[in-house]
């Protein structure tokens, strides 16, 4: 069994609603620093809503409210008084469909950087190359940093998405199944990435590949009907689950 | 078998929509290529040059000194050197009536001028004759019929009536006048320069006096004038010759005041006769190295058709010379294509600018003042004794002294139209300077139209630049907010705008001309301080907004914003109205009018750019608005969201991740807003004044293309000059509409390759 670390974040008491409907319910659990926890369940039990809760991406959509705290070493992220694109820089975010600009890849990954307004060529350039070698991209795409990056593979620009999420050097990076539109080799080139990742990072990853999570997390949360059905350590959690919706999940009885 | 049927009738829908669409895609191309051919067609005859539609040759009794036809080219006038008229038919050559002037006795004629119907001849015997014909039209059974009438008004001796001295014959003769009064200038075979004028002094009593004066001019040409350097050789100060000038050519002008003597030194001579008693020489200047042969007024008596011994053509003009005493002098404007030979005879048209000029080795050109054009080269390899230009400006005929007569039937219908007056600067009568003129119609009969379209290209520019400049910020910056931070509860503004772009463009129009020029005049300077006022009080939104307590924001959403700065910018543009008095006489001293004058030297017309620039961009602002909206709204979500995530403000997405998103559409949609003021005619017809003038001045009105077709179609006959160029006006809008959308669209396609893959 890992050792559990310092939690990084602590969701308390957390209620989710879109409109009237109740989307999570009672949430209570912390995120260890520098591990790898994934959130599986089925579709529409509130993982990615989850997700999506710990850089507020939810305040873009209308009529969504929110109960109960969120803290981010000790930080309640739903305090009036925080910064949100301060929140987002620290806590970056990969979506489930490689989402890069219309622009080369270089500009993509020092996006960030710009808007920070860091503007010197050469500490965008160093950027750029760390970025991409974390993403495990930079040999792949060094002699075309300048070519759209729309023209290279899905699984490339869903590193290129990564690279551009870790150059603004977030504390938590948050992965919205990343995977979920790419092929098994790609999917094994992030994977591999990932563990790489999490010496620098917290890396919180939703996935509906149960074999991912098992693959990859230290940690894993099964959501269910909006509900954290059980948090554990990940090895723990696929072989002796404690509830009985976790095993049949895992089992491959219903999802 | 059912499914048979059904595969049937499918088959049979998709070849008819297949058709359908096939033949509506190619209707649609074909109707716009039917519109451009239609439109070329009539523009095309204006290209045209003047042509020979018939010649015909006639044999008359010996050669003619003066000819001259009626107005349909029916019947012709010969008057012959021993004092002879023959009228015959221009269509068989028939003679038709002989008349001779017993009058005259065994007088020959050896000069002679022509005013409207009368001829004045001068005679070797030095008296003067003056010959009134003209034709009158009958109609009998459907047919008509001219006849010709001929009478001797008048017939004086030139030098007194006494026989003191030996009659010298006249060699040439220049003559104006009417009923009441008349001035004659003839010069004497022995050299002398006479000056004959009558005139008919009504008293009190109704009693008319007719007053003679016979006024020898000679002296006046011997008299040494200040030499002016002519134009052709500007800088070298030659002077003139103080020995006798040898008089070559007469004309004077019908206001009866010029008189100008062409002499065998090359020079003409301006005399101004207008004091009868008291004549003054006012210019000498050189217009040729050889001797001038032959003087000639144009249509209105303004430009001065110089011809000499060489065969060079050149017109004249007074124009406005500070250096010269009287404020006027010659100026040489065109020069045409020259004879081989001198220059013999000029005849003008009575319709335009056109005038025919022949030299003695028998060639005979025709030729357009304005358009410093040479039209027709015609050749009759003899010797030109008589030259006339039909009225209508059709025909032509020639005498020779072989006593053949030559008939030109010419189509010349647009001589005044060429690359050059419409797109170049054209020195018409009665300017400084060679320039861009739009002057369509005039009040007189001898009135030139001025068709630069120059003018109006410029105009078009001009409101379309204003316009655009207030719309194409409103329109994409109001779309951007509209798109990226209105709340979703304020989505109405969209509906809205687009509703506005229902407005009929006449009542934008009618609006603009009737009560936002007239308030625009009353406000300007507080509309100089709105701006300042608006920003200001946004500011102090902001800072109240930050120090509100935290309760009363309670009910506020992001993208709400524009309703809480509402009342603020309404607050500041009312503010500003307030104190546009006391602005305008702290800033320009009470009247902001006589300051712009003063300061700038500008005038302040009620109808300018300023109003065009807020009444088209209305017109405007709708398309760019709802074309750069739709774009915006739907750049993908996932680009946003991968912005914001990370950290990027609202702001910073919607300016490096929305816009270059949207371009190709927010591009195209500028365009067709650019097409649309291009074209637009109500609101540039109502608001602007459609003064013709180029001024980029903010407060002077223009003149646009389209405006200018809707002005000017009342004035314009079917098939005329003015009615083609404004063909040619509308093709130039067709092309630039068409070239503008095109291009826009290929560029469009190239950048939304580049997105192609979102």
């Amino acid at each position: 069994m890992k050792k559990k670390s310092e939690p990084i974040v602590n969701i308390i008491d957390l209620n989710f609603y879109y409109g009237d409907t109740l989307a999570l319910k009672g949430i209570n659990f912390d995120i260890s620093e520098k591990k790898i926890t994934a959130f599986i369940g089925p579709s529409g039990c509130g993982k990615s809503t989850l997700i999506r809760c710990l850089n507020r991406m939810n305040d873009l959509i209308e009529n969504v409210r929110i109960e109960g705290c969120i803290k981010i070493k000790g930080q309640d992220i739903y305090d009036p008084s925080m910064n949100i694109t301060e929140l987002r820089k620290r806590v970056g975010m990969v979506f489930q469909k490689p989402n890069p600009f219309p622009k080369t890849i270089y500009e993509n990954v020092v996006y960030g950087p710009r808007v920070l307004g860091i503007k010197k060529k050469s500490l965008l350039d160093d950027i750029c190359e760390k970025a991409l070698t974390r993403a495990a991209l930079w040999t792949e795409v060094k002699d075309r940093l300048h070519v759209s990056a729309l023209e290279i593979s899905g699984g490339q620009q869903q590193r290129v998405c990564i690279a551009r999420a870790i150059a603004m050097e977030p504390e938590i990076v948050l992965l919205d199944e990343p995977c979920s539109a790419l092929d098994p080799i790609a999917t094994a080139k992030i994977e591999d990435m990932l563990v790489e990742l999490k010496k620098d990072y917290t890396v919180v990853i939703v996935t509906h590949n149960m074999q991912q999570a098992a693959r990859v997390s230290d940690f894993t949360g099964f959501f269910m009907m909006g509900e954290l059905v059980e948090y554990d350590d990940t090895t723990e959690l696929f072989t002796k689950p404690k509830k009985k919706k976790t095993e049949d999940y895992i089992t491959g009885r219903f999802g | 078998m059912k499914t048979l049927k059904s595969l049937k009738r499918r088959k049979f829908t998709d070849k008819t929509a297949h058709w359908l669409i096939t033949c509506s895609g190619v209707a649609t191309i074909f109707v716009i290529l039917a519109l451009f051919i239609f439109i070329f067609l009539e523009v095309f005859p204006l290209l045209k040059g003047a042509k020979i539609k018939k010649n015909t040759v006639f044999s008359l009794h010996q050669g003619a000194v003066c000819i001259g036809a009626d107005e349909h080219m029916e019947i012709a006038y010969a008057i012959y050197g021993n004092g002879s008229i023959e009228f015959f038919s221009l269509i068989d050559g028939s003679v038709i009536r002989k008349h001779d002037i017993q009058e005259l006795g065994n007088s020959h004629i050896t000069s002679f001028d022509k005013h409207k119907n009368l001829h004045i001849l001068g005679t070797d015997d030095g008296k003067i004759a003056t010959l009134f014909i003209h034709f009158s039209e009958v109609f009998e059974d459907g047919k008509r019929t001219i006849v010709p009438h001929i009478s001797l008004q008048e017939l004086v001796r030139a030098e007194g009536a006494d026989n003191d001295y030996e009659p010298f014959a006249i060699k040439h003769i220049a003559s104006k006048g009417d009923e009441d009064a008349a001035l004659t200038a003839v010069h004497t075979e022995n050299g002398r320069l006479l000056l004959l004028s009558s005139e008919i002094e009504t008293s009190l009593f109704g009693e008319g006096e007719k007053r003679e004066v016979k006024k020898d001019i000679t002296p006046l040409l011997k008299k040494s004038l200040k030499p002016i350097s002519s134009t052709s050789g500007a800088g070298t100060d030659h002077s003139l010759p103080e020995n006798e000038v040898v008089i070559t050519s007469l004309v004077l002008d019908h206001f009866m005041e010029n008189l100008y003597v062409g002499a065998n030194s090359g020079e003409l001579i301006h005399i101004n006769v207008r004091d009868k008693e008291e004549p003054v020489i006012l210019e000498r200047i050189k217009v040729s190295d050889k001797p001038v042969t032959a003087l000639g007024f144009l249509l209105g008596d303004i430009s001065l058709v110089v011809g000499d011994s060489d065969g060079n053509i050149n017109t004249w003009m007074q124009v406005r010379d500070e250096l010269s005493s009287f404020g006027w002098s010659l100026k040489k404007i065109h020069t045409f294509q020259s004879h081989n030979g001198p220059v013999t005879a000029i005849a003008p048209s009575v319709r335009n600018k056109c005038f025919v000029t022949a030299s003695s080795n028998g060639s005979i050109h025709l030729h357009h003042a304005t358009s410093e054009r040479t039209l027709l080269n015609l050749n009759i390899n003899s010797v030109v004794t008589a030259l006339a230009f039909s009225q209508k400006a059709n025909g032509i005929l020639v005498t020779d002294s072989t006593g053949k007569l030559f008939r030109w039937d010419i189509s010349n219908p647009h001589p005044e139209v060429t690359m050059k007056t419409l797109f170049g600067k054209v020195w018409y009568e009665g300017y400084e300077k060679p320039e861009y003129v739009w002057q369509s119609t005039g009040g007189t009969d001898d009135f030139e139209p001025k068709l630069s379209l120059v003018p109006l290209i410029f105009g078009t520019i001009k409101g379309t630049i204003y316009a655009l400049l207030f719309a194409v910020p409103i329109g994409i910056f109001g779309a951007l907010y509209t798109s990226q931070f209105l709340h979703y509860s304020l989505k109405i503004v969209k509906p809205v705008i687009e509703l506005m772009a229902a407005l009929p463009s006449v009542i934008l129009g009618f609006l603009a001309g009737l009560w936002l020029a007239p308030l625009i005049e009353k406000i300007l300077p507080s509309l100089i301080i709105m701006p300042l006022f608006i920003v200001l009080s946004i500011a102090t939104a902001i800072f109240v907004w930050k120090i509100l307590p935290a309760f009363g924001k309670g009910r506020y959403k992001h993208g709400m914003e524009a309703l809480v700065l509402i009342p603020f910018i309404v607050g500041a543009i009312f503010g500003s109205i307030c104190l546009s008095g006391i602005f305008e006489t702290f800033a320009f001293g009470g009247d902001y009018r006589q300051w712009l004058l003063n300061v700038t030297g500008l005038h302040y017309d009620q109808r300018n750019a300023v109003v065009v620039g807020f009444a088209m961009g209305f017109a405007v602002i709708p398309l760019i608005f709802t074309i750069s909206e739709d774009a915006m709204s739907n750049v993908p979500k996932s680009l946003v969201s991968a912005s914001l995530a990370l950290g990027a403000t609202p702001w910073q997405t919607a300016v490096k991740v929305v816009l270059p998103a949207a371009s190709p559409a927010v591009f195209s949609a500028v365009m067709i807003g650019f097409g649309r003021a291009v074209g637009e005619t109500m609101i540039v017809l109502m608001a602007t004044g459609n003064t013709p003038i180029m001024d980029w001045n903010l407060f002077n009105g223009f003149r646009a293309l389209a405006a200018n077709i809707a002005v000017e179609i009342p004035e314009a006959p079917f098939g005329g000059t003015l009615y083609r160029v404004l063909f040619l006006a509308s093709l130039i809008l067709f092309v630039t509409t068409f070239i503008v959308n095109t291009l826009a669209e290929v560029i469009r396609q190239k950048m939304k390759k580049k997105y192609s893959k979102l």
